[in-house]
């Protein structure tokens, strides 16, 4: 029987794993706020076209870089361009680069994580020495390459970041899938003579969905530092377009002539990555069946 | 648990307190080395080598000045050729023969006396072929040294170098070089000890220690005693040095540093005496509140953006003139570059050895516009859109940023921008794969035609495409010319054509921006940026 | 286990080999040589220099040759420096970015643990917040900004510490290793915090409890075992990353590491430097990640038999 099934038979109101995952979730005071906050950023990034003040890119050289005034209220950086304008810009391209890559690099790590780890024996052997094989690659070369044959286009900087991180994922879901195989009731869902790929999706991962979570949204946040340490070495985003990776690298160099470049972009990427931490916390702490606190 | 949290703490405490007492000892303070004549600056990127046949950039051409004498030397103040290996010289009626009395009592850092033969062995070596020298082609202004390093004759003796004894060295050239005295200084003319360098290969073994510390003889004013790969360079007073007793440093610290944040922080708080730059954004700040503290020095270089005349529609003069035009080059230099850089609106910096180019590109930007609407792409329409590529920097991108959207304010046209690792940058500008793209050269020598010789049919560093009869004739007539007034009048000519078909936007002047504290003396600006060790000496301020 | 071991060494060596031929080849992809300067090379020295490194070889008896010269140790000279050869410049930055890479770890561990301790033993309570709070500095800040933040504070304003330098003055080993090491904290504290939980609930924990044991042998003696499991698993590519990517901070306090020489080969297409650093990390990672396995199976028994690992 589904799980569906059991609720709609409404002779109790009884509770399903999900309802009980939410309730718990919004107990977490701080998974709460972050969540909250995050969807704002992800609502403003959505908007942002209709809603910016003002261009990214037009400059007013006149103008130079301004502090915070009524006119622009983040002020400008050193072409005269609006912050608060650049901040939204760079938002929307942060957080792409940030959901796109992570969604590339869950569905490969996760793929090949499990079917790895629940194989076993010479299959699980093969897949894990390739990952430490692409793991030992250098990586700046990897991306060098990337970057100057196809170009520096975004679609490819997903790829690239999303190809690197998928790494780690598959190993920790092996490890994971590893643990779980051993239990009794995958045993007994061998016997039952059950598919594999059902024994996976249907048994395994939702045990597994914990980490899962908990490492994505560890992921998320990795990959925008990526994205800013790539920038540092001039391979992310390229000018006029700007991300928050680039916008802190900018501020960082003028931080004492013109600290407000460096501290708006800083504050808004700190806290939408300390939102996304905490999210990912209280969601694993909300969907471990076995948690029984509370 | 609390008792736990503060064992911890103090744990901690603990492990800072030993990590930061076993690591180093001294307290370097440029105030306290002054005391002692210890000189540090800060120098850019990580030496290659210090081979001088071999290696190529600037921040090697710094130590390497300080290790090796040439036959000249410099003026500090005016850059002059001065006596060094060489105590003197003549030149023939033609300017084609140079004969050099070498110094007496002039020694190799070994105690070897420095030889003509030195020479003859050491210009033999930039052009064995087998070296494969970079900067090789400094020397094919002598007769035949072109065919030997092309292995078209193998028998040196027919090159126009002899020593004609130990002490007297002759030079013939293909043409009067004016500035040959001049180019003299370059550091791939200096003089290797041969000994040392058979010591630890052949004459062309480009792979080879002997220029680690302990192998390195030289007979410049120091010599090597410390090399740490991206920590430290130390040179040390040479004793031997024919002018010893008038050098007054003890020793010079090269830090490598790649970050010009860092750099000007370690400025700050007082490591270095001298910084190889100076962070555009920090400029002001120092103007305003510490002038003494900054230096900002004319340099003879160019800073352009290259056109790919092979590709359209920028074949067409027009559109070429009217990208150049519309630049507004007084606003980069004060709202984007802000050291101080001169605008520029012809190829040759101002005052290069007495050469201002009288041809300018105006920047007239209803002017633009019209040329663009002749040009077939009235308001931009239907322009294609283009790439400019730039080497990943800071700085280019800045410009490059800004004058991407003065384009497409005055012109309507959009340009895209591409930044690139340098060795993909300048494969891209070599095989001419690139639209637009930054360029900059720095003089070799102080002449206008260290400029003005590269734009010929096919020249080397040519990455236009662009080829123009009359420009080359100009050049080669004068490369013939003695007088000064007629080689000028050829260049001012050149400098027309360059104006008219506008192969190469220049943008600015460049100025040698660096920090400097008031204790370091006998430092003086000049437009090549040498600044010979042997003149400098720090004293203490109070 | 000690045959799981051989076999995991003997499955090593293929991986490397694959590692050094994709590298090789790869590099040789990337355009732009070792030789190109600004100051354009006449074709006839370009031919000679090529000549002169055998980059006018086909490329495969390149690799061949380079081959041939690894078994004897030999990784070649670097194409940039002359006059040094690859290993020289791999033994001056690697005992730096080791030791760097060291106090960055003992940092992160203690940062991390205690904090997913104290959050573990009592979540969302402030005891849990705050102390997760501060351990996550380390991934919501990056180190080019957290690095020159702190040169700022301690370095300029109150001159406590030095701005940059390695072993030259007094105390500069502090910030650089703060600053790699809060990165990893974060994830620390997140992975202790996440196991002890999943431990603390588990039937075995009651059990002790019930048997009147004092909470904190519960957590040391019980608990932590299987609690730090995760942190364990981590290790492995937390020390490569370490290694790897304290370029960055390298770079903001002129540290003579091999992530800066690493860096640089790349962009200078150092051909023998890149290759020469990428076995060298390939070889520390492959075993940091055989260690982290071995230490993983030594404390989750179930996983012993386990002919997988």
């Amino acid at each position: 029987m589904k799980l569906s099934d059991i609720n709609a038979i409404e002779i109790e109101k009884g509770t399903s794993l999900w309802s009980n995952s939410w309730y718990r979730l919004k107990q977490n005071r701080l998974a709460m706020i972050g969540l909250f906050i995050l969807l704002i950023m992800v609502i403003i990034s959505l908007f942002t076209p209709r809603i910016a003040p003002y261009s990214y890119e037009v400059q007013d050289l006149n103008l130079g870089a301004t502090p915070p005034s009524a006119e622009h209220w983040l002020g400008t950086d050193i072409f005269g361009r609006d912050m608060l304008t650049r901040i939204m810009y760079g938002g929307r391209v942060s957080l792409a680069v940030g959901f796109l890559a992570t969604a590339v690099s869950l569905i490969i790590g996760v793929t090949w994580g499990s079917v790895s780890g629940f194989s076993g024996g010479r299959v699980d052997s093969v897949m894990m020495r390739i990952v430490d094989i692409l793991y030992a690659l250098p990586f700046i070369i990897f991306v060098i390459l990337l970057m100057v044959v196809f170009g520096r286009n975004l679609f490819l900087l997903f790829m690239a970041i999303g190809a690197v991180e998928w790494l780690t994922m598959a190993r920790i879901i092996r490890g994971q899938v590893l643990s779980i195989r051993e239990k009794e009731y995958i045993d007994s869902a061998i016997m039952t003579g059950i598919p594999k790929s059902r024994i996976i999706s249907r048994h395994i991962l939702p045990n597994a969905i914990g980490p899962i979570i908990v490492y994505t949204t560890l992921t998320i946040p990795n990959v925008i530092l990526l994205e800013s340490f790539l920038s540092f070495l001039g391979l992310g985003i390229q000018p006029p377009m700007c991300s928050w990776g680039l916008l802190i690298n900018y501020g960082v160099e003028t931080m004492e002539e013109y600290p407000w470049l460096l501290i708006f972009p800083g504050v808004v990427l700190s806290i939408t990555l300390f939102s996304l931490n905490f999210l990912g916390d209280g969601l694993r702490d909300a969907l471990d069946p076995k948690s029984t606190r509370r | 648990m609390i008792k736990f949290l503060l064992n911890s703490i103090i744990i901690l405490v603990i492990s800072v307190a030993v990590l930061s007492s076993c690591s180093g000892d001294k307290k370097t303070n440029a105030s306290e080395e002054t005391k002692n004549q210890i000189l540090h600056i800060g120098n850019g990127t990580e030496p290659q080598g210090l081979d001088p046949h071999v290696v190529t950039g600037i921040p090697e051409f710094r130590l390497i000045t300080a290790l090796l004498e040439g036959l000249v030397t410099e003026d500090p103040k005016t850059i002059e050729p001065m006596p060094g290996a060489a105590e003197s010289w003549t030149i023939s009626e033609n300017h084609k023969t140079y004969v050099f009395k070498m110094r007496e009592g002039a020694k190799w850092s070994n105690g070897d006396p420095v030889t003509a033969h030195d020479f003859v062995y050491s210009w033999k070596r930039l052009i064995t072929p087998g070296l494969a020298a970079e900067y090789a082609y400094q020397l094919f202004y002598l007769q035949n040294a072109e065919k030997y390093y092309k292995g078209e004759i193998t028998d040196f003796n027919e090159v126009g170098v002899k020593a004609i004894d130990d002490k007297t060295l002759e030079v013939k050239l293909n043409n009067p070089v004016p500035f040959f005295l001049s180019l003299l200084y370059h550091h791939s003319l200096y003089p290797v000890h041969k000994g040392t360098i058979e010591k630890f290969g052949k004459i062309d073994s480009r792979v080879s220690k002997w220029t680690l510390p302990g192998n390195f003889v030289g007979n410049g004013p120091f010599v090597l005693k410390k090399w740490d790969i991206n920590k430290i360079i130390v040179v040390e007073k040479n004793p031997l040095y024919w002018n010893a007793p008038n050098v007054k440093l003890e020793e010079i610290h090269f830090h490598p540093i790649d970050n010009e944040q860092t750099e000007e922080r370690m400025f700050r708080s007082g490591q270095l005496h001298v910084t190889s730059t100076v962070p555009s954004e920090k400029i002001e700040g120092y103007k305003e509140k510490s002038p003494e503290l900054i230096n900002i020095d004319l340099y003879m270089g160019t800073y352009y953006y290259l056109i790919n005349t092979t590709k359209k529609p920028f074949d067409d003069p027009r559109i070429r003139k009217a990208l150049a035009m519309s630049i507004d080059r007084r606003q980069i230099v004060e709202k984007v570059t802000k050291g101080g850089q001169i605008p520029a609106y012809a190829l040759t910096p101002p005052n290069t050895m007495g050469f201002t180019p009288k041809a300018a590109i105006p920047y007239d930007i209803e002017g633009a516009k019209r040329l663009l609407a002749e040009a077939g792409y009235p308001d931009g329409k239907g322009f294609p859109e283009s790439e400019l590529i730039y080497n990943t920097n800071e700085g280019h991108q800045k410009i490059a940023v800004a004058i991407q959207q003065m384009w497409k304010n005055a012109l309507n046209i959009n340009i895209t921008l591409s930044n690139q690792d340098w060795k993909v940058f300048l494969d891209n500008q070599r095989t001419l794969n690139f639209v637009l793209s930054r360029a900059s050269w720095i003089g070799d020598y102080p002449d206008p035609n260290t400029f003005m010789d590269m734009w010929v049919t096919n020249g080397g560093n040519n990455h236009t495409g662009w080829s123009n009869k009359a420009y080359d004739n100009l050049i080669a007539k004068a490369a013939e010319a003695i007088d000064q007034k007629e080689r000028y009048d050829y260049f001012q000519q050149a400098e027309e054509i360059l104006a008219d078909e506008v192969p190469i936007i220049p943008v600015y002047t460049y100025t040698r921006n660096y920090l400097i504290r008031p204790e370091v003396k006998g430092w003086y600006p000049n437009i090549l940026d040498h600044h010979p060790y042997q003149h400098v000496y720090l004293e203490e301020i109070n | 286990m000690i045959r799981i071991i051989l076999n995991r060494i003997a499955i090593s060596i293929p991986v490397l080999l694959i590692v050094i031929t994709v590298t090789f080849f790869f590099i040789r992809l990337a355009p732009g040589g070792p030789f190109d300067t600004e100051k354009a090379v006449p074709p006839e020295i370009m031919k000679n220099l090529n000549e002169y490194y055998n980059l006018d070889k086909p490329v495969f008896s390149q690799y061949l040759d380079y081959l041939k010269n690894l078994i004897k140790g030999d990784f070649g000279p670097s194409f940039r420096h002359s006059n040094r050869t690859v290993t020289e410049m791999i033994l001056t930055g690697l005992p730096v970015t080791f030791e760097l890479g060291l106090y960055a770890l003992f940092i992160a561990l203690f940062i991390g643990i205690l904090a997913g301790l104290s959050a573990a033993l009592k979540p969302n309570s402030l005891r849990d917040y705050i102390p997760m709070s501060f351990a996550m500095t380390g991934i919501c800040m990056p180190t080019f900004l957290l690095g020159p933040l702190l040169v700022l504070v301690f370095g300029i304003w109150f001159e406590w510490l030095p701005v940059s330098g390695w072993n030259t003055l007094n105390g500069d080993k502090i910030l650089p290793s703060i600053t790699l090491g809060t990165a990893y904290a974060a994830y620390i504290a997140r992975l202790t915090r996440g196991g002890m939980l999943e431990i603390m609930y588990q039937d075995f924990i009651r059990t002790a409890r019930a048997k009147g044991l004092s909470e904190i042998i519960v957590v040391t003696r019980h608990a932590m075992k299987g609690g730090l499991l995760p942190v364990v698993s981590f290790l492995g590519p937390a020390i490569a990353g370490l290694l790897s990517g304290s370029f960055v901070v390298e770079t903001i306090f002129q540290i003579p590491g091999l992530g800066r020489f690493y860096v640089q080969a790349a962009f200078n297409r150092d051909y023998t430097m890149i290759l020469g650093t990428t076995i060298l990390y390939s070889t520390l990672i492959i075993s940091f990640n055989l260690l982290s396995d071995i230490l993983t199976t030594w404390l989750d028994p179930r996983l012993r038999d386990n002919e997988a690992v």
